[in-house]
């Protein structure tokens, strides 16, 4: 069991500091609500998605700025496609980078154009590392894989330990540090609890 | 009332719709990540959802096209969703489009837009949009549109065609 409890903590603290840098929003917690039995991969197929059709944005910006006579309405329309689905995902950071871009192409400001497509480049190559590393230690083989595949909110993860209270208790306080955090996830766990057995949608 | 059934419904029967009869939208968005997104949640919304990239394809389905004749048809739109900023065709000529056809424009037409500018929010919703929402999409927005839908009675049809 320790080594479930290990990954679970892995899988929470890790989440927790893309959340903190600012590097996902709540709009990722958005997406992993929306999750379910009837479709358990929701989650990787919409960030698979956003991975492709961003990759394919980034080639077309990075072409479109190297032409003779620079298209900028074009370049614009890419990054508002870019900034729609970073913020649908909640790529917090790539989503800025995009409102920027934008106001450089208002201003036909060429320099800026190419300063923030590296910027954007950057952003985009930072959260598509972590969310794959996210999805890894989801993916990780464990005694209750299929509980694990799922917990990817601090509060589903402490969902799970509730089902053993006695191993939730533990694993919080062991954690001195969380001690502070505990009666607060619980709070959200048992209430995602609650709200699930009522049978009440979780919208 | 719905009527009890065996299979797990994901919503409660006062909601008032029978498992078959689930709403139908048509959700129009030209970004596949929010197309994705926007069916996940209307299908967690106990909704039918057919997706459309664009104005032209919406249209086609509905039997709307330039050169489509408008036919007696099983097919069911409850309400149609767009996104505001598609190239080609914005939600609004959608929405105008729509309003203008004797068979379709008693259908509730929502707009989605990212960007928050009252002045255009305000003259679409009195343009007959039924609700103008910001991206992204939360549940409660949802929630908000299944009460919409519920007010309606009835369906408008259309010409049947397949494909999105």
């Amino acid at each position: 069991m320790d080594s479930v409890i290990q990954l679970q903590r892995q899988l929470v603290d890790y989440t927790a500091q893309l959340f903190n840098e600012g590097i996902l929003d709540d709009q990722f917690n958005q997406l992993q609500q929306l999750q379910d039995e009837s479709n358990p991969d929701f989650v990787v197929e919409v960030v698979t998605l956003f991975f492709e059709d961003s990759e394919r944005l980034l080639n077309e910006l990075a072409k479109a700025l190297e032409q003779q006579s620079v298209d900028y309405r074009k370049i614009d329309a890419h990054v508002h496609q870019l900034k729609g689905s970073s913020s649908s995902i909640g790529a917090q950071r790539v989503q800025k980078v995009c409102i920027a871009f934008r106001n450089c192409c208002e201003d036909r400001n060429i320099e800026g154009c190419q300063k923030c497509l590296q910027q954007v480049k950057h952003e985009y190559s930072l959260v598509k590392t972590k969310l794959e590393t996210l999805f890894k230690v989801r993916g990780k083989k464990g005694k209750n894989k299929s509980n694990l595949f799922r917990m990817n909110t601090v509060a589903q993860a402490t969902d799970f330990c509730l089902y053993d209270r006695s191993l939730s208790r533990r694993f919080w306080q062991q954690e001195g540090q969380f001690l502070g955090q505990y009666n607060k996830v619980k709070t959200i766990a048992e209430d995602h609890s609650q709200r699930k057995q009522n049978g009440i949608l979780d919208m | 009332m719905a009527s009890s059934s065996s299979l797990s419904s994901s919503f409660s029967p006062s909601m008032g719709f029978d498992f078959d009869e689930k709403p139908h939208v048509l959700a129009v968005d030209d970004n596949s990540i929010d197309r994705k997104v926007m069916e996940k949640l209307l299908i967690n919304s106990a909704c039918k959802v057919t997706t459309a990239e664009n104005g032209k394809m919406a249209l086609k389905y509905l039997g709307l096209a330039d050169g489509q004749h408008p036919n007696h048809s099983d097919l069911r739109v409850n309400m149609i969703i767009t996104y505001y900023c598609i190239p080609g065709m914005t939600g609004y000529e959608l929405l105008k489009r729509i309003k203008k056809s004797p068979t379709m424009k008693e259908i509730a037409v929502v707009i989605v837009s990212s960007e928050n500018i009252p002045m255009r929010i305000k003259q679409r919703l009195e343009e007959g949009a039924q609700e103008f929402l910001l991206k992204p999409l939360q549940p409660s927005d949802v929630t908000k549109l299944r009460c919409h839908i519920k007010k309606l009675k009835n369906p408008s049809e259309g010409r049947l065609c397949r494909g999105k």
